[in-house]
Order: structure tokens, then sequence, then C-alpha cells
């Protein structure tokens, strides 16, 4: 087996003519591609997990907020009540007092109205009094000199 | 392996050559048509071209590190074309990497680049010194080893393929022998028996020395550079 000088040659020019082949058109592009893919991948799974993050914080802002409206509703709500109910009460209170004014009045208006009628009456029983005994005695009573003593009689008596 | 060959414009090309050609042809077209266009998402063949890459990068990346996975297309190149040349067996032909000269101008190719890595990477200079370590005496002897590195790998590459082949033509000539022997016209027992014999020649036997070849270019490269 001899060495076949022109065969070396040709076989190391082979050699590099798919070397440089290969590498252009095969071992770069599919490296850079596989590269490109795999930055790609991980760009997007890590952007991913950014907004998966946000999301997640987003969502229990919101929870957060809901949960305060809730409750500043419920307060809401309850000092309102409150309020209400201290207006209604000072309503019936003002009522009841109201009320109870009136029936007073109306109390001293009938004691005044009573004390009147009794005062009357007495004048009158006076007066009858002083006619029937003028009449009696045909003597004319002075009214006014004998109007206090029946007056008196009669106080005694307890009309 | 001369005699072999095809004379064209009266230049007589011999088979290996022919072989080579054919076998380029080959792989360029393949590669072409595969990798017209890359898909994001891979289906089919471009499944088969990333793992052949990947996988190429990734054995250059673990035998050699980081710093030198710039050589991986010329591992991948010497392992796609070291498998075709051994594989093409298979299909009758004399694999070329039995002819001396061709596993000889691979072995020179991968000498050249060991020692231009060398020199590129540690400046002539401390190359040179290189071989008088440890110390100045073994100089001729660090002379041998280096010179002896394109020989053993061609020598081993060549060796193997050609025994192979021998062995697998052996047996074919013994088993037409015996259907001779038992008044068959047909080679009945050569239509069976080498099977197991091609498949551990041909194919177990080329995919180990295409391995074992750019394996050693590897480790050759890494080691003589940092030295």
């Amino acid at each position: 087996m001899e060495i076949s000088i022109p065969v070396i040659v040709v076989t190391i020019m082979n050699t590099l003519v798919l070397y440089f082949f290969l590498k252009k058109k095969f071992f770069v592009p599919v490296t850079d591609f596989m590269n490109e893919r795999k930055n790609k991948i991980e760009n997007d799974i890590n952007n991913a997990q950014l907004q998966l993050a946000e999301s997640e914080k987003l969502k229990k802002e919101y929870k957060e907020k809901l949960m305060n409206a809730d409750d500043e509703g419920k307060k809401i709500i309850h000092s309102h009540k409150l309020k209400a109910e201290e207006i209604s009460e000072d309503i019936i209170l003002k009522a009841k007092k109201e009320a109870e004014l009136i029936i007073e009045r109306a109390k001293i208006d009938s004691e005044r109205e009573k004390e009147r009628a009794k005062d009357e009456i007495k004048n009158e029983i006076i007066n009858l009094s002083i006619m029937t005994a003028s009449k009696l005695i045909n003597e004319e009573l002075d009214l006014n000199k004998h109007h206090e003593l029946i007056k008196d009689f009669i106080e005694k008596v307890g009309v | 392996m001369a005699e072999n060959g095809l004379m064209i414009l009266g230049i007589n090309i011999p088979l290996s050559i022919l072989i080579q050609w054919g076998v380029m042809v080959f792989i360029i077209v393949l590669v072409t048509v595969l990798t017209k266009r890359l898909e994001t998402i891979p289906h089919g063949s471009q499944i088969w071209i990333e793992l052949i890459v990947e996988k190429i990068n990734d054995l250059v990346r673990a035998n050699m590190g980081e710093k030198f996975i710039g050589f991986a297309p010329y591992i991948g190149t010497i392992m796609i074309y070291i498998l075709m040349l051994n594989l093409i067996g298979l299909l009758g032909l004399r694999p070329p990497t039995t002819d001396y000269s061709v596993a000889l101008a691979l072995a020179l190719i991968s000498f050249v680049l060991i020692h231009a890595t060398a020199i590129k990477n540690n400046g002539l200079r401390h190359y040179l010194k290189g071989y008088s370590e440890p110390f100045p005496l073994l100089l001729p002897l660090n002379i041998i080893e280096r010179v002896v590195v394109p020989v053993s790998l061609s020598l081993r590459l060549f060796g193997n393929m050609l025994a192979g082949v021998i062995i697998v033509e052996l047996i074919y000539k013994g088993l037409s022998y015996l259907s001779n022997m038992v008044h068959i016209k047909l080679p009945l027992f050569a239509a069976l028996i080498p099977i197991p014999f091609h498949i551990y020649f041909d194919i177990f036997d080329g995919i180990i020395q295409m391995f074992i070849f750019s394996m050693l270019t590897m480790i050759f490269i890494k080691t003589t550079s940092e030295h």
C-alpha cells in the first residue's frame, strides 16, 4: 500500500470543502437558531413569571380594597343607623314633651275654668242669697255692705 | 488503489476519491434540503438535525470545554464525514478509509490543527519551549511524541477499517467455497451468515473508529494547547 500524494491532497481539499460547507450551512445556523430559540423561551418564561407576580400583587391589592370598601360601607350604614335612631328618639322625646306641655296647659286651663265657674257660682249664690234675704226681710241689703259677709259665710260652709 | 479508479479526461481518479465525492454530494444535498427552513417548533427531520448538532456541541463542550467550542463544526464535520466513509461498506463499496492515503490526509488535518491551535494559544516561543520540557534531554522523545500522533491516528483508522473489510471478504470467500462444496449453484450461505459480521465490522467498528478519531483529535487539541 503506497502513499499517494494526490489522494492525500484531494482528500484534504474534500474535507476542507465539506468543513466550510457544513460550518456555514449546518452547524452555525442550527446552533444559532437553537440558541435564539432558547433565549426567546427563557425571556418568555421570565416575562410570564414577572407578569404573573404582578397580577398576583394586583389581585391581592384589589381584594384588600374590596374588603376595605365592604367594611367602609358597613361602617357608613351603621353610623347612619345610629344617627337615625338618635333622631327618632329625639323626635319622640320632643313629641312627648310637647304632648305633656299641651296636657299641662289643658289641665291649667280647665283648672282656671273650674275656678272661674266656681267664682261665678259663688257670685250667683251671693246674689241669689242677697235677693232672697232682701225679699225675706224686705229690706234692701246693701250689696256692697253685705257682700263680704256672705262670701265669708259661703266659704265657711265650703261650697 | 489506483487501478480500481475511473479514467476521466485522461486522469486516473482512484475509487477512494470517487466515493468521497459521492459522499460529499450526498451530505451537501441532504443538509441543503433538511436545513432549508428551520421552524421554531421543530417537526420531523428538524428534530434529528437539532439532536445531531446539539450532541456534537455537547460532546465538544464536555471534552474540550467552553473555550474550544469553536471547534465543534470541525469535529462535527470529521465525525459525519468519517462515519459516512466507514458506513459506505454497507453498500458493498470499499470504504475510502481503507486507503491509507485518505486516513493519513484526515489525520494530517487534525495534526495541523492541533499544532496551529497550540501555537496560536501559547505563542511560538512557548510552544517551542514545550518540546524541551520537563528537561531538555527529552527533546527527541517529545518530537517523536508529537510527530507520531498523525501516524497513530491514521494507522488506527486505516488498520481497523481494512481489517474489517478483509475479514468480511474472507468470510464471503469461505462461504462461497462452502456453497461450492455442497454443490449449490446459489451462494446460499452468503445470504444470511455475513449479516452479523457486517453489523460488527461495518456499523459497530465504523462508528467506534469515527468516535476514537474525533475524540483523540479533541483531546490532542486541548492537551497540546494547554500543556
